[in-house]
C-alpha cells in the first residue's frame, strides 16, 4: 500500500532533466525523457520518466545508476534506488523491446530531487474529558533519515458530524534518523463529550535545502473521539470549578426523542450555537462568582424534560499573611488570614497544611476560621533549646495553590500577656512605687513596660521602664517619680520585649492613688485697699488663692497678722479658706500686715504689705488711655524711688459697690504691662492706678482711665434755648453723667432745621439741616445766628470715638413782628362773617333760588269725572282709571341703562310681595303703553274682580305717567292687558287664567304650543296682540313684550304718598319743592 | 401488644390503644407535611432551581400520586407508608449530607431544619411499623441500600428536590390514610361494643 502511495505522489512531482538520448533504430523504443526523482528519506529515491509514444510492443527498462548497479523494471517508474546525494550521479535508463533499445543518460544532482515528507504514522488521540484536552501522539513515518531536516506538522481538529474544522495548528519539528514520537495537546473550549471530535495530521517539508518549494504529505487517517450517545439528554461539562472572569462554553446533548428548547445560565437565557443536529452550546463570558451551591446551567427540552449541570465559580487561594509569635515562650501561635473569599465551599474549599520544617505539621489547619478574629490559627509547642523555626503554609483549592513561609526566632516574636497584677506599694508626695507580676514566666527576657500616667483625670503622660525577666507570679517593682503632691494619678501599663520589640501587650487594669500633701511653696499675692476715715483707716487686705501647683495640698485657712510699726506686739486672725480678703480697722500708724496660707502639711511663706498711715495719696487727674477689646496696654513713667517693682490695680466692675479690685505686680525696672480680662466690657470706663514700690512701701504713682472700646453716649444732651432775636438763638446744655458717656466726649454737634406747622401736633422739616461741630468737649453753649423768621428745631448731640449719641430736639419760633400774628387772627374772622351774610341773603331769596334751580314739574291733566282716587281703596290706580281708556298709547323703546335702573326699582317693589302673589299679580298683568317723558312703564290693569287680588296689586303698584289718555273707543276694556314694550319677562305662561276667551278674535292662538314649557320670552306675543285693540300700532311701538316685573312706574297718588319708601329720591325732592311751593 | 387482639375481652382497651397510635401517627404526618412544605421551598431557592422543574426522570424516590389509593386495604395502606417513609428517611439523610458537604456547607440553620425533618420522618416510619406490628401484619422487607455515589451535582439537587416534593405529598397522603384508618377502627370498636351488649342481654 505504501509504495503505491509513494508512486502516486511521485508522479505529481515534476522535475525536468536534460537527457542525452541514444536512438538505435526506427521502431525501436524511444529513449526515456523527463526523469523525475523524489525521496521520503533522503536515502532511497523513486524516479519516473516519460516513455515516449506507446507501441504495441512490451517495453522494459534497465536503470543503471551506478556503474555496477543496474536493475530492470517493466514500467516507467523505478523502484527504490540508492543514490549518493553528496555528489551528482548519472542515471542511465535503457528502454528495451523486441525491436531494439534506446538509452538515455540523466545527470541528477541533489537539487533535482524532491523531498516529500511521509505521512505521520502511529497517530493516536487520547482525550481527557475533565480537562477537555485532546492529546495527540505520532511518529514521523521515517525509520531513518540520512540528513536531518526541518519539517512542519499540520494538525486539524474537526467536529466529525459536520466535518467542520474547528482548530488548525502547526507543529514544527526536526526529522532525523531516529523515528521519534511527537506529542501535542489541545484544550477545547467545547466539552469533548458534546460532539464527536476528529483529529488528522500531515507533514509539510519546510527545509529549503532539500526542496525549492514546500511539499506536503497526505493527511493521516481521522482519529475520532466519540461524543455522548443519544440514550439520554445531558449537559456538559459536569461540575466544573473555574475561576471568576473566565469564559466558558456549555453544551446540551438532547437524547432520543427530544429537542433542545433553551439553555439558561442561572436565570439568564443565552443564545445557542448549533453544534450538531442534537447538540447546542452556549458561551458565558466573564463568569461571576457563584453561590455556595453553584450556578445551574439548565437545558430545557422539547417536549418535556431538562438536563443540567452545575458550575462553581470562585477564586484561587489568596495570600495568607502567615504570622507566628509566642506569648509565653512555651508555645508558638501561628495565624493566617484566608484573604479574599474564594467563594468555594465544601469539597472545593481551600485546604491548608501548616508544618514546621523540622518538627511537625499542624493537625487542625483546616478547621474553620475563628469566628471572632476571622483567622485561622495553630499552635506548636516550643522545643527546648530550639530557637529558630521555619513554617510553611500551603493553601490549595481546585483553582490553585499558594505557599507562604515564615521564619521565626523565638525571642524576636514575643507578644507578652498583659501584667496580671498591678499593685501600689508606696505613696509619697512626689513618688510612688508599683509592683507588677505575670501569670507566666518571662525569665529569659527583659521587659519594656510603658506606663500611662493620667494626672487628675486630665493630662496623660507615657513613661517607659525596663524590668528584668522574672518567674511567673513574681513581683517586679517600679518607682514612678516626679509626681506632684496632693495629686490624683491613674496608671496602667503594657509591656513588650525590650531587646526585640515585637508587640505591646494589651493594657493592664488601671490603678489610682493620690500623692501626699506638702506645705504651700509660694507666698500669697497680697494687696490692699485703704479707706481712710476720721477715726482711722479701714484696710481691706486681699489675696489671690494659690494655684494647686503652689498650694501642694488643700488650703484649710489663711492667717493674717498685723503689727504697728511703732509697737512690739502683733495681732493675728484666721480667715476661712472660702474667703480671699479681710477688713482691718487700724489707726493712722504705719502697719506691717502679713498673710500666709495653711494646709495640713504646713504653711506658705509669709506675704507682707506695709500701710503708711499718714501718707496722703496725691489724686491727680487721670491720664487717658485707650484699650483694646481684650484689655489695656499700660506704660508709665518710672518712679524715682522704685526699688521693688510696681503694682497696678483696677476695678473690674467700676459701677458696682464692690468693684472687684484686681491687681497685678510688675517686676522692678519694668514700666509697662498688659492687663486683660474676659470681664472687660465696651463702653465702661476703667480707672487704673499704678503704685510704685519703694523699700516695701507702696505709693501711688499714676492714675489712668480708659475704655476697652468706646461707644456712643447713651443719654441725650439736655438743651435749653433762648431766642435772642428773630435771627439769633443761644443754646446751652449740661454734662452727660460719666456712666452714660461710654467714651470720652470729643465734642458736640448742633443740628438745626426750619419747620413748617401743619397742625398743632405735626411739623415737618423743610430746608436743609445745618450742623455746627463743636470740637471742644468743654464748651457748653453756642449761639446760632443768621436764622430766618421761622420755627427751628435744634438738636445737640455729644460724640465720642464710638459714635454720636442721641439728641433731644427743641423748637424755637422766630417771628419778625406782631403784624403777622394780627393778620393770622383777622383773616379767618372776616371770611366767617362773609359766609354768614351770604347765607342770610340766600335764605331770604329762597323762592327765587328754587325757581331758578328747581322749576316745578307740570302736573298731569286728567279729563273725565272718574279720575279721583278714593281714599282707602285699592292701591292700584289703574283700577280707577278704568273708564278712561287711552285712545292712543305709545310705548317708547327703552334705553338699556334706564331699563336696568327701573328694573331694580321694580325689584324692590316686588320684594314686598308674597311670592305666590308675585307670580299671579305681576306676571299676569297686561302691558300698557308708556309716556315718552318717563321711562317705559307698564300699567297692569285688569278687572280685578276679587278683593283678595287687590292687595297684591296694591303692593306691587308702581308709578305710571300717562299722556293724552282718552276714553276708550270700544267697550272691550274690562280685560285690558297692556304689555310693556321693554324689559325682561322671564315668566312663562302655559295658560292665561285671566284671559276672556269670548273676547278673543282668534281663539286658535290660545293653543299654546307644548314647547312653551320653559323659558319663552316671546310666548306672550299672541296674547298681547289679542288684547290690544291697536294691535298693529302697539306692536310697532312696543317691540317685544317683557316681564311686568320690570320697569313699571305708577303716578303718585295718595296711597303712594303713604309709602314713601317706594319712591325714588328725585321724586321726593320734587314733592318737597312742590309742597314748599304750596305753602 | 399481642396480635389477634380484637377477639378477646381486652379488645376495647387495645382498640383504644390503636386509635391512639393512629392519632399520633396522623399528628406526626401532619408535622412532617408542614415542615416538608416549608423546607421544599427553601431547598429549591437555595439550589437555584425553578418551580416548574420537571422531575419525572428521577427514579428511586417513592411517588405519592396513585389512582388506586382508595382501593387499598388497611394492610396495604400501612405497608406502603412504612416502605415509603423508610425510603424517605434514607433519602433525606443523603440530601442532608450533600447539603452539608458540598451544596450549602455553611448554612447551618438549613441543616438543622433538615435534621429536624429527618428525625420526624424516622419517627413516622417507626410509628407506621408499630401499627403494622400491632395489627399483626408482616413488616415490609427493608429496602436495599442504594449505591448512587458519583451523581453530578445537578442530579443531586434535582433528586433532593424530588425527595422534598414527594415527601410532602406522602405526608399528606399519610395524614389522610391514618385518619381513615382511625375512623374505621372507631366504627369497628363501636360495633364490637354493641355486639357485647347484645350478648349480655341474651344472657
Amino acid at each position: 500500500m505504501l509504495p503505491k502511495l509513494h508512486l502516486q505522489t511521485l508522479l505529481t512531482t515534476v522535475m525536468l532533466l536534460a537527457p542525452q538520448v541514444d536512438v538505435s533504430e526506427e521502431d525501436s523504443p524511444k529513449a526515456p525523457t523527463d526523469l523525475k526523482c523524489a525521496t521520503h528519506d533522503m536515502l532511497t529515491f523513486i524516479c519516473s520518466w516519460s516513455a515516449g509514444p506507446e507501441t504495441n510492443l512490451k517495453t522494459s527498462y534497465k536503470i543503471c545508476y551506478k556503474p555496477t548497479h543496474c536493475e530492470s523494471v517493466e514500467r516507467n517508474v523505478s523502484g527504490k534506488i540508492n543514490l549518493p546525494l553528496i555528489e551528482a550521479a548519472q542515471i542511465h535508463i535503457t528502454a528495451v523491446n523486441t525491436l531494439g533499445s534506446a538509452t538515455a543518460t540523466f545527470q541528477v544532482t541533489k537539487k533535482d530531487i524532491t523531498f516529500i515528507p511521509p505521512v505521520p504514522q502511529n497517530v493516536k488521540v487520547v482525550p481527557d474529558f475533565s480537562s477537555q484536552t485532546l492529546s495527540l501522539k505520532w511518529t514521523g513515518g521515517i525509520s531513518a533519515l540520512v540528513i536531518p531536516t526541518t519539517i512542519e506538522f499540520e494538525i486539524q481538529v474537526l467536529w466529525t458530524e459536520k466535518m467542520e474544522v474547528i482548530h488548525t495548528e502547526s507543529y514544527a519539528a526536526q526529522l532525523d534518523s531516529q523515528n521519534k514520537t511527537f506529542q501535542w495537546s489541545w484544550i477545547s473550549s467545547m466539552p469533548l463529550k458534546c460532539t464527536s471530535h476528529s483529529v488528522r495530521i500531515r507533514s509539510i517539508s519546510t527545509d529549503i535545502l532539500m526542496s525549492s518549494k514546500n511539499s506536503s504529505s497526505d493527511w493521516s487517517k481521522l482519529q475520532t473521539i466519540p461524543g455522548a450517545d443519544d440514550s439520554e439528554s445531558v449537559m456538559f461539562p459536569k461540575d466544573k470549578v473555574v475561576s471568576v472572569g473566565t469564559n466558558m462554553t456549555f453544551c446540551c446533548v438532547a437524547g432520543r426523542g427530544h429537542r433542545i428548547k433553551t439553555i439558561n445560565y442561572g436565570d439568564e437565557q443565552l443564545p445557542c450555537n448549533e453544534v450538531g443536529n442534537r447538540n447546542k452550546a452556549i458561551t458565558k463570558y466573564n463568569l461571576p462568582p457563584s453561590v455556595s451551591s453553584g450556578t445551574n446551567v439548565i437545558c430545557k427540552l422539547d417536549p418535556v424534560g431538562v438536563a443540567g449541570t452545575v458550575v462553581f465559580v470562585g477564586y484561587p487561594p489568596d495570600d495568607q499573611q502567615l504570622e507566628c509569635e509566642t506569648r509565653d515562650l512555651q508555645n508558638i501561635d501561628c495565624h493566617w488570614s484566608p484573604g479574599r473569599q474564594t467563594m468555594l465551599l465544601g469539597k472545593h474549599k481551600t485546604f491548608y497544611t501548616l508544618r514546621e520544617r523540622f518538627t511537625f505539621s499542624c493537625p487542625k489547619a483546616n478547621d474553620d476560621a475563628d469566628p471572632n478574629g476571622d483567622k485561622y490559627k495553630c499552635s506548636f509547642p516550643v522545643i527546648n533549646g530550639h530557637q529558630m523555626y521555619e513554617f510553611l503554609l500551603k493553601a490549595k483549592n481546585p483553582l490553585g495553590e499558594v505557599e507562604t513561609s515564615y521564619t521565626l526566632n523565638l525571642y524576636t516574636r514575643v507578644y507578652p500577656y498583659r501584667p496580671s497584677k498591678v499593685v501600689v506599694c508606696y505613696i509619697g508626695s512626689r513618688e510612688t512605687e508599683l509592683s507588677l507580676s505575670w501569670g507566666v514566666s518571662y525569665k529569659n527576657m527583659t521587659n519594656l513596660c510603658q506606663f500611662e500616667i493620667i494626672t487628675n483625670n486630665k493630662e496623660k503622660e507615657l513613661r517607659n521602664f525596663t524590668l528584668p525577666g522574672q518567674e511567673a507570679n513574681a513581683l517586679s517593682n517600679v518607682t514612678v517619680k516626679q509626681l506632684y503632691p496632693d495629686t490624683s494619678y491613674s496608671v496602667r501599663t503594657r509591656c513588650a520585649s525590650a531587646e526585640h520589640f515585637w508587640k505591646w501587650s494589651s493594657w493592664s487594669n488601671s490603678k489610682t492613688w493620690k500623692t501626699k500633701e506638702e506645705a504651700p511653696s509660694k507666698a500669697l499675692d497680697v494687696w490692699r485697699e485703704i479707706k481712710r476715715t476720721e477715726h482711722g483707716q479701714n484696710v481691706f487686705v486681699k489675696w489671690k488663692p494659690l494655684p494647686h501647683s503652689d498650694a501642694k495640698g488643700t488650703i484649710v485657712k489663711y492667717e493674717i497678722t498685723w503689727k504697728a510699726m511703732n509697737e512690739v506686739g502683733e495681732q493675728s486672725a484666721f480667715a476661712p479658706v472660702s474667703t480671699n480678703s479681710t477688713e482691718l480697722h487700724l489707726n493712722f500708724s504705719d502697719y506691717i500686715i502679713s498673710v500666709r496660707a495653711i494646709n495640713l502639711a504646713g504653711s506658705s511663706p509669709t506675704s507682707q504689705i506695709r500701710i503708711l498711715g499718714l501718707l496722703e495719696e496725691q489724686v491727680d487727674e487721670p491720664s487717658i488711655i485707650s484699650g483694646t477689646p481684650s484689655g489695656f496696654n499700660l506704660s508709665w513713667s518710672p518712679g524715682t524711688n522704685e526699688t521693688c517693682g510696681y503694682i497696678v490695680d483696677w476695678c473690674l466692675f467700676p459701677d458696682t459697690p464692690d468693684c472687684n479690685l484686681q491687681w497685678q505686680k510688675v517686676p522692678p525696672k519694668t514700666t509697662h504691662t498688659v492687663i486683660t480680662s474676659d470681664s472687660f466690657r465696651p463702653g465702661v470706663r476703667y480707672s487704673i492706678s499704678v503704685y510704685g514700690c519703694s523699700q516695701h512701701k507702696e505709693y501711688l504713682l499714676e492714675k489712668m482711665a480708659g475704655y476697652t472700646q468706646e461707644l456712643a453716649p447713651r443719654r441725650a444732651v439736655k438743651v435749653k434755648a433762648e431766642a435772642n432775636s428773630s435771627h439769633t438763638v443761644t443754646l446751652w446744655w449740661g454734662d452727660i453723667p460719666v456712666q452714660d458717656r461710654r467714651g470720652f466726649i470729643k465734642g458736640y454737634r448742633v443740628y438745626y432745621v426750619p419747620q413748617v406747622n401743619y397742625s398743632a401736633r405735626s411739623q415737618k422739616s423743610v430746608g436743609i439741616k445745618e450742623v455746627i461741630d463743636i470740637t471742644d468737649p468743654d464748651v457748653r453753649n453756642v449761639k446760632v445766628t443768621n436764622l430766618h423768621s421761622a420755627t427751628y428745631e435744634f438738636t445737640v448731640r455729644a460724640y465720642t470715638a464710638g459714635g454720636e449719641g442721641i439728641g433731644e430736639p427743641i423748637n424755637i419760633n422766630l417771628v419778625d413782628s406782631s403784624l403777622g400774628l394780627i393778620l393770622a387772627i383777622l383773616i379767618p374772622l372776616a371770611t366767617t362773617c362773609f359766609c354768614g351774610i351770604l347765607l342770610g341773603i340766600c335764605y331770604a331769596k329762597r323762592n327765587c333760588v328754587k325757581e331758578t334751580f328747581y322749576p316745578d314739574i307740570p302736573k298731569p291733566e286728567i279729563h273725565g269725572e272718574q279720575w279721583s282716587v278714593g281714599e282707602g281703596r285699592s292701591c292700584n290706580p289703574t283700577f280707577d282709571v278704568k273708564p278712561f281708556m287711552p285712545d292712543k298709547v305709545c310705548v317708547i323703546e327703552s334705553v338699556p341703562g334706564k331699563d336696568a335702573e327701573d328694573s331694580d326699582i321694580c325689584k324692590v317693589e316686588m320684594d314686598k310681595c308674597d311670592s305666590e302673589q308675585i307670580d299671579d299679580s305681576c306676571s299676569d298683568t297686561s302691558s300698557k303703553p308708556m309716556l315718552p317723558s318717563y321711562h317705559p312703564q307698564i300699567v297692569d290693569s285688569y278687572k280685578a274682580s276679587s278683593d283678595s287680588s287687590s292687595g297684591s296689586i296694591d303692593s306691587c303698584a308702581t308709578q305710571v305717567t300717562y299722556s293724552d289718555i282718552q276714553p276708550p273707543s270700544s267697550g272691550s276694556v274690562n280685560n285690558l292687558e297692556v304689555i310693556s314694550d321693554s324689559g325682561y319677562k322671564p315668566q312663562m305662561r302655559t295658560h292665561v287664567p285671566l284671559l276672556d276667551v269670548n273676547h278673543t278674535p282668534n281663539p286658535q292662538h290660545l293653543d299654546l304650543p307644548e314647547q312653551s314649557e320653559g323659558y319663552l320670552p316671546q310666548v306672550k306675543v299672541n296674547n298681547w296682540s289679542l288684547y290690544s285693540p291697536e294691535v298693529d300700532e302697539a306692536t310697532a311701538c312696543i317691540g317685544s313684550p317683557t316681564s311686568v316685573n320690570s320697569t313699571q312706574f305708577l303716578l303718585p297718588d295718595q296711597a303712594s304718598e303713604e309709602g314713601p319708601s317706594s319712591r325714588s329720591s328725585s321724586w321726593k325732592f320734587s314733592s318737597l319743592m312742590s309742597s314748599e311751593q304750596k305753602r | 401488644m399481642a396480635t389477634g387482639v380484637r377477639h378477646d375481652a381486652m379488645g376495647g382497651n387495645i382498640s383504644f390503644a390503636l386509635s391512639d397510635c393512629y392519632a399520633k401517627a396522623e399528628a406526626l404526618a401532619r408535622k412532617v407535611h408542614s415542615e416538608a412544605r416549608q423546607i421544599r421551598e427553601s431547598y429549591r431557592e437555595k439550589q437555584g432551581l425553578s418551580p416548574d422543574l420537571n422531575l419525572d426522570s428521577i427514579a428511586g424516590v417513592p411517588e405519592s400520586g396513585t389512582s388506586k389509593w382508595g382501593e387499598l386495604t388497611e394492610e396495604e395502606r400501612l405497608t406502603e407508608n412504612a416502605v415509603a417513609f423508610a425510603a424517605f428517611h434514607s433519602l433525606l439523610g443523603e440530601v442532608l449530607k450533600e447539603q452539608q458537604d458540598d451544596l450549602t456547607p455553611g448554612d447551618y440553620q438549613f441543616h438543622d431544619a433538615l435534621l429536624s425533618l429527618l428525625a420526624k420522618v424516622e419517627a413516622l416510619a417507626e410509628s407506621t411499623k408499630q401499627l403494622l406490628l400491632s395489627l399483626g401484619y408482616p413488616l415490609p422487607r427493608a429496602g436495599e441500600e442504594r449505591e448512587e455515589k458519583g451523581l453530578p451535582y445537578f442530579e443531586k439537587k434535582k433528586r433532593g428536590y424530588k425527595v422534598m416534593v414527594e415527601l410532602c405529598g406522602w405526608a399528606l397522603r399519610a395524614v389522610r390514610g391514618f385518619s381513615r384508618l382511625k375512623r374505621r377502627n372507631k366504627k369497628e370498636e363501636e360495633g364490637g361494643k354493641r355486639e357485647v351488649k347484645k350478648r349480655g342481654s341474651r344472657r
